[in-house]
């Protein structure tokens, strides 16, 4: 068995539904705030910058 | 009126129970320690021990019993081993019977390689009370067989089977574990899932038997994130990478609290993880489960939750939660959160770019 994973994956149930629009929005504008936090906290990591510039410059090449 | 976006929630149960006050218990059952795969990384002995029927009459009468008592609201039953459907037989009657008897509020995932799947099974499953989580862990190559042969074509055609009998892939969620036998066409197992439009979690393997290096899992990760948004699939709802999903509806691992787990013969522990561990308390026993929960000072989980420090300053820990609680302090180097956070990042990225105007 995979050793995950504890949570609410669609395994767990169904209930098909949708998510006020509102909602959606709020829950967006609090990601990019995680995203930007995230972003400035890998640029402050030497070993991670170098392993991001590594896999984008490999991109780049294929 | 209230407004509402399209989109729909695949895994929306914890949207539904966030927004809706629900209370749930979640039982991972060890249906037997059996399984006709041989993957090289599974933490369960394997044995030819099966859940006795008794066993499974006293679960029925525990978890219908908190439902009663309106001790929780919902029980989502997860039916795993070993592998749940070499013993379908066994467990088909005491599954009905905890359908009917819980009425709308019992749910059942059944956590399978799905390498068996048989039309019997496929009519048992009819409905919309049963999920599915399904091992695939490569396109090409996957879990292998006892002769050593991938299970990955077999496992393809059953998904397409069940997927073509029930008219929908909802509420069928792949499970993929990197590692180094069925890691290079990732890339194509992204197209075939995102063509299904099925839920889809990638793990790093937690016992680590065949570690793979960090830049190569990113830029796999990558290729496959680009894959799937190049499809238009939902990687916001539907996409998770070692427990983590953009989605706050995601609640990552409940361990110890919402989720337990229950041996063949009977034993309750916090986590599938440490089934070979002391119990915290038994099917057999009188006791209350929530309260034993709330009790245990065996594991740092659950009720018992203590986040490592270096979580305070970490910008994901709100969608991460610590990640596994058991097993984080034994990989840990330092590895699993820079993979965590750079591959998050990118999904991030993705996601906001592709949706320019949500």
């Amino acid at each position: 068995m995979p050793s995950c994973d504890g949570s609410n994956c669609s395994a767990c149930a169904c209930n098909c539904t949708s998510q006020s629009k509102e909602s959606l929005e709020r829950e967006i504008d609090e990601l990019r705030k995680t995203l930007s936090n995230l972003e400035k906290e890998l640029k402050e990591c030497k070993h991670i910058c170098e392993i991001v510039t590594d896999v984008t410059n490999n991109k780049k090449s294929k | 009126m209230k407004k509402t976006a399209t989109r729909k929630y695949n895994n929306s149960i914890g949207w539904y129970l966030m927004n809706n006050g629900k209370r749930y218990i979640s039982p991972w059952i060890f249906t037997t320690e059996n399984c006709n795969l041989r993957c090289p990384y599974c933490y369960v002995k394997r044995t030819n021990k099966i859940m006795s029927g008794d066993t499974w009459s006293r679960i029925n009468d525990k978890f219908i019993g908190m439902i009663e008592r309106g001790e929780v609201d919902n029980v989502i039953y997860r039916l795993a081993g070993g592998e749940p459907l070499l013993v379908f037989n066994h467990w088909k009657g005491y599954i009905a019977d905890f359908l009917y008897k819980s009425g709308e509020n019992g749910f059942v995932s059944i956590i399978s390689n799905m390498v068996l799947l048989e039309e019997e099974m496929i009519d048992f499953f009819d409905g919309n009370r049963f999920g599915f989580g399904i091992s695939l862990d490569g396109f090409e190559y996957s879990k292998p067989l006892p002769n050593g042969l991938s299970s990955a074509s077999i496992v393809k055609n059953n998904i397409d089977r069940l997927i073509s009998k029930r008219g929908s892939s909802h509420n069928i969620d792949i499970s993929t574990v990197i590692n180094k036998d069925a890691f290079d066409d990732l890339d194509k197992l992204a197209e075939w899932i995102a063509d299904r439009n099925l839920g889809w979690g990638i793990y790093l393997d937690h016992f680590f038997c065949g570690e793979m290096p960090l830049k190569i899992i990113i830029e796999k990760m990558i290729q496959v994130v680009d894959i799937l948004a190049s499809k238009g699939f939902d990687i916001y709802n539907n996409f998770k990478f070692n427990n983590i999903k953009l989605s706050s509806s995601y609640e990552g691992c409940t361990a110890g609290e919402k989720l337990l787990a229950i041996s063949v013969d009977g034993g309750i522990h916090p986590c599938q993880t440490a089934i070979y561990n002391k119990p915290i308390c038994s099917i057999y026993d009188d006791s209350n489960i929530i309260d034993e929960f709330k009790k245990q000072k065996q594991y740092k989980l659950g009720y018992n939750l203590e986040l490592p420090k270096k979580c305070e300053e970490c910008s994901i820990s709100k969608m991460c939660g610590g990640g596994c609680k058991l097993n984080n302090k034994e990989i840990n180097k330092n590895y699993t959160c820079d993979i965590m956070k750079i591959v998050l990042c990118y999904v991030g990225k993705k996601y906001l770019e592709v949706n320019k105007n949500a």
